[in-house]
């Protein structure tokens, strides 16, 4: 018991800290981001002033870095759905440590996705459009539905467990932080002051979301893979894109959280809460998509490659020997097979090993959705010449405001916000020793049995 | 031919005396007057009534027959269509009742079939939209299976986490229970005038209704119509107007060959959108790619009636121009050989003299029997579906054929070689293409037209 309470005491002092102190580094990075959205913001009011001409979009080739920033960062939202509430779901008790970056990753990584679209969109003003004259036909309406949805139902996913941890922040830093900050945890604290009515109201309503947002999210990422799929354009016509894309968000989703969780181990001293075996699972789970994204590709490659009907072989020749090769054959190797190669040698089983193969996945995957947007545009319709596409200056610069802004919400979040699931992490400890007690005391019952039978 | 004569002398007199009669008719000075609604709703008839009345006594005239004109336009194209036509009745009212199809203002013109001098009369009628026009089945109708199911999905997904959002409320409540001695006091969680749960729920109700809200406002169909106060791009399909913007390019990435720096050219310019990207031709505007350089240049800096816009030496400049033409000639080669081309000469076998002098020798022989009426049928089964009157040559009558041409007269009678009419045929000529593109005409056809100019192209 001694031990439990030192370890708990550990636990709150770690997560206590960053909303107690505040160095002179963090300034300067929040003030690094901060410029980079500025300058974000520059380039946009150059592009909404002048035009989706600024870009490097045209008729032909009408989508590019945009929406690729917009699959890439639905598809990493898909870390919290995963971690969280599979594992939940699962029982896999090691989730705890993760599960508070994984359910932040998503409703950010989703807020961040979702602006893409806007971004994308040469007239703004015409989003309110959507709501008044929507027609459910249209995949756009899909992806509204299925994005406002799975936030909506993130941000409660985030907020539920948070509620305790909330409180317990109100408690312990009393006093020891500003009044607005105070005041946020007072107000979203929600009076929690757990009892055993709250308790189970809450273990409720997190069970019924646990379940409910695994659907939800397999619904937008298949919605975002119809946006293509539902396109009559050779490269996407696919039944195989919405598993495809759900695959391939899993997967980025796994590598986004391995690469943010080794960041606040480090900036936060988590390593005693966040340890190898944390990332080793998270590694193989990872592993594991990898091979199913594989098998994946192969079965859409090879039973299109097989038949070959028109058009696919302008297809197959961009992508495997042509423009987009390079492309391709990194994704493939880099993002696939090198990383589940990587799991399976001993040396690279270490956090810096297991970051260097999430980063490659991160990479792969941006490039892989990337080359799935504009090779299906890229073939042509008519007997026209292929365009090409290269993204200008202002797609560049919006590109890095859009990390910059993601990278922002998360350092905000774990200034003002618990980081771990204390009260989770809390619970699931002294279930599994309450567990092993009882374990070991059947063990002590079998022995006297024993003894009393000889 | 003297029955001919005489047909034609009792068909000229018929003609004349009905003219005639017509005449008489008219005298009688007839006017019409129209009414129709203030508006018209999309897709439900509309009655327009025209009355016809003798413009001297305003008597009601019986029996005469109104032709009702729409506006329209399809493909750059304006003009009128024919709605229908209408008797007038005892009290000299005819009414015809169309429906429209497109939302905006439509001008109906009146005007008496067999009284054109009688002043036509228009009347204007905004179509407002109604209820929706078209309700298309799905394609495999599955007993149970419907449009329903989706905001079904969403309403119960919604339900579900609403009800774990509720679940905040009541934690928000913090209702203590006896056996809560550990749990801190309410005192000490320190509450808040904004309660988080309730506006959260709030909010997630409001979300949710207005998602709902969306998909069921939505129209049943993929047809377009416009609703009020979109501006949506103006393209339509049939009977409003239809801008045209040609077919830009990406990058117009010019390498300096001028075949391929045509063939960009005539897409970014616009010229494939009514041409066909191979400059083959489409339903909207027939091949270019016998055209000639000077021929393109007059088309193209002056444009067509018809649709065929006119480009400015900033549009497109000579030198644009000249590579067009250069990819015009490759596809005018790409488009003859598609054709079986073995019955007629080639262009390329032997030098252009020789071949006219020795494909012209056998008409030679029967040159004097040839006439016109002969030659026409040739004309009308190849020609005059372009050589109409569109400009160029006019192949429809006599006088035209011999007369007109691109440059010059097409015939000169009497001079197969000179005659640009037969080099196009048999293929010779040095600028241009030969005619009709694609396909030659028959030998037999070649050695009649050959020997009607040899024969001095006699009427």
């Amino acid at each position: 018991m001694d031990s439990m309470s030192r370890w708990q005491a550990d636990l709150e002092e770690t997560t206590l800290e960053p909303a107690r102190t505040t160095t002179r580094g963090y300034y300067m990075l929040v003030g690094g981001l901060l410029a980079v959205i500025a300058w974000a913001l520059y380039a946009y009011y150059v592009q909404v002033t002048e035009g989706l001409v600024v870009t490097g979009m045209r008729d032909r080739i009408s989508w590019g870095l945009y929406i690729t920033l917009f699959v890439f960062f639905i598809g990493i939202s898909h870390a919290g759905t995963l971690i969280s509430a599979i594992l939940r779901v699962s029982n896999a008790t090691w989730r705890t440590p993760v599960t508070r970056m994984a359910e932040f990753i998503t409703a950010v990584a989703l807020m961040t996705g979702a602006l893409f679209v806007v971004v994308d969109l040469g007239r703004p003003d015409r989003l309110f459009f959507v709501l008044i004259h929507g027609r459910w036909q249209s995949p756009i309406v899909w992806d509204v539905t299925a994005i406002t949805t799975y936030l909506t139902a993130s941000l409660v996913y985030l907020y539920l467990p948070m509620i305790p941890d909330l409180a317990f922040f109100r408690d312990r830093l009393r006093g020891q932080v500003a009044g607005w900050k105070h005041y946020i945890y007072r107000v979203l604290a929600i009076n929690w002051r757990g009892t055993g009515a709250q308790k189970r109201q809450l273990h409720t309503s997190i069970t019924i979301m646990m379940i409910v947002i695994i659907p939800i999210a397999v619904s937008v990422h298949t919605v975002v893979s119809w946006i293509f799929a539902m396109t009559l354009r050779e490269a996407w016509n696919s039944a195989i894109f919405g598993f495809f894309f759900v695959a391939g968000a899993i997967f980025s989703g796994i590598a986004t959280l391995i690469i943010m969780m080794a960041i606040l181990r480090r900036v936060y001293r988590l390593e005693k809460l966040v340890t190898l075996r944390h990332f080793q699972y998270l590694a193989y789970l990872m592993a594991a998509m990898a091979a199913v994204m594989l098998y994946a590709n192969i079965s859409e490659y090879v039973t299109a490659g097989f038949k070959l009907e028109e058009g696919a072989e302008f297809v197959f020749r961009q992508l495997f020997v042509d423009e987009f090769a390079p492309y391709f054959w990194f994704y493939l190797i880099g993002g696939l097979i090198i990383p589940i190669g990587m799991m399976f040698i001993r040396p690279f089983r270490t956090v810096t090993g297991i970051v260097v193969a999430a980063i490659l996945v991160d990479l792969a995957m941006f490039v892989e959705r990337y080359f799935i947007v504009v090779t299906g545009l890229r073939a042509p319709l008519l007997s026209y010449e292929p365009a090409n596409y290269a993204p200008s200056w202002v797609e560049w610069s919006i590109t890095a405001g859009g990390f910059a802004f993601f990278a922002l919400l998360v350092t905000l979040f774990v200034k003002v916000f618990p980081i771990m699931a204390v009260y989770e992490m809390v619970e699931e400890r002294e279930e599994t020793a309450a567990k092993l007690e009882v374990d070991m005391a059947e063990h002590e019952a079998d022995r006297l049995a024993r003894e009393v039978e000889q | 031919m003297r029955t001919t004569v005489r047909t034609l002398a009792v068909t000229l007199f018929f003609a004349a005396a009905v003219t005639a009669m017509a005449g008489i008719a008219s005298a009688e000075d007839l006017i019409i007057e129209v009414a129709a609604p203030d508006e018209g709703i999309l897709g439900e008839p509309v009655e327009i009534a025209a009355t016809v009345r003798d413009a001297d006594t305003g008597e009601p005239i019986e029996g005469a027959e109104v032709v009702y004109y729409g506006d329209a336009s399809f493909a750059g194209v304006i003009g009128e269509v024919e709605l229908g036509r209408a008797e007038s009745n005892v009290i000299g009212v005819a009414t015809l009742q169309p429906t429209f199809s497109v939302s905006r203002l439509h001008t109906i013109r009146v005007e008496l079939l067999e009284h054109p001098e009688a002043e036509p009369k228009s009347v204007s009628i905004p179509i407002r939209l109604g209820s929706q026009l078209i309700t298309s089945e799905a394609g495999v109708s599955i007993p149970g299976l419907g449009s329903w199911i989706v905001p079904f999905v969403i309403l119960s997904a919604w339900t579900i986490m609403i009800t774990a959002a509720v679940g905040m409320v009541v934690i928000a409540r913090g209702k203590a229970e006896p056996g809560d001695a550990n749990a801190a006091p309410l005192e000490s969680a320190g509450s808040s005038r904004f309660n988080v749960a309730v506006i959260a729920t709030g909010l997630m109700g409001f979300i949710a209704i207005g998602l709902l809200a969306l998909l069921l406002r939505g129209p049943e169909t993929h047809s377009n119509l416009n609703p009020e106060g979109y501006d949506r791009t103006a393209v339509a399909y049939l009977e409003a107007s239809y801008l045209y913007a040609g077919l830009g390019h990406a990058e117009e990435s010019l390498s300096g060959d001028a075949i391929a720096d045509g063939r960009v050219l005539f897409m970014s310019a616009g010229c494939a959108s009514c041409h066909g990207v191979n400059a083959q031709g489409t339903a909207a505007a027939r091949s270019p790619a016998f055209a000639t350089r000077d021929w393109l240049d007059s088309v193209t800096r002056s444009g067509q009636p018809g649709g065929m816009p006119a480009y400015s030496e900033s549009d497109l400049s000579n030198g644009q121009l000249d590579a067009i033409h250069a990819f015009l000639l490759e596809a005018r080669d790409r488009l003859s050989g598609e054709a079986p081309t073995t019955a007629a000469p080639t262009t390329t076998a032997a030098p252009a003299t020789e071949e006219t002098s020795d494909t012209s020798q056998p008409p030679d022989e029967s040159a004097a029997a040839v006439g016109f009426d002969q030659v026409l049928p040739i004309f009308e089964a190849n020609c005059t579906g372009c050589h109409g009157g569109a400009g160029g040559w006019t192949a429809t009558d006599y006088d035209s054929a011999v007369t007109t041409g691109a440059s010059g007269s097409a015939v000169v009678p009497g001079d197969v070689n000179a005659s640009v009419l037969a080099q196009r045929v048999l293929g010779t000529q040095t600028t241009g293409g030969m005619m009709p593109p694609g396909q030659a005409l028959a030998q037999e056809d070649i050695d009649t037209i050959l020997a009607w100019i040899e024969g001095g192209a006699n009427k």
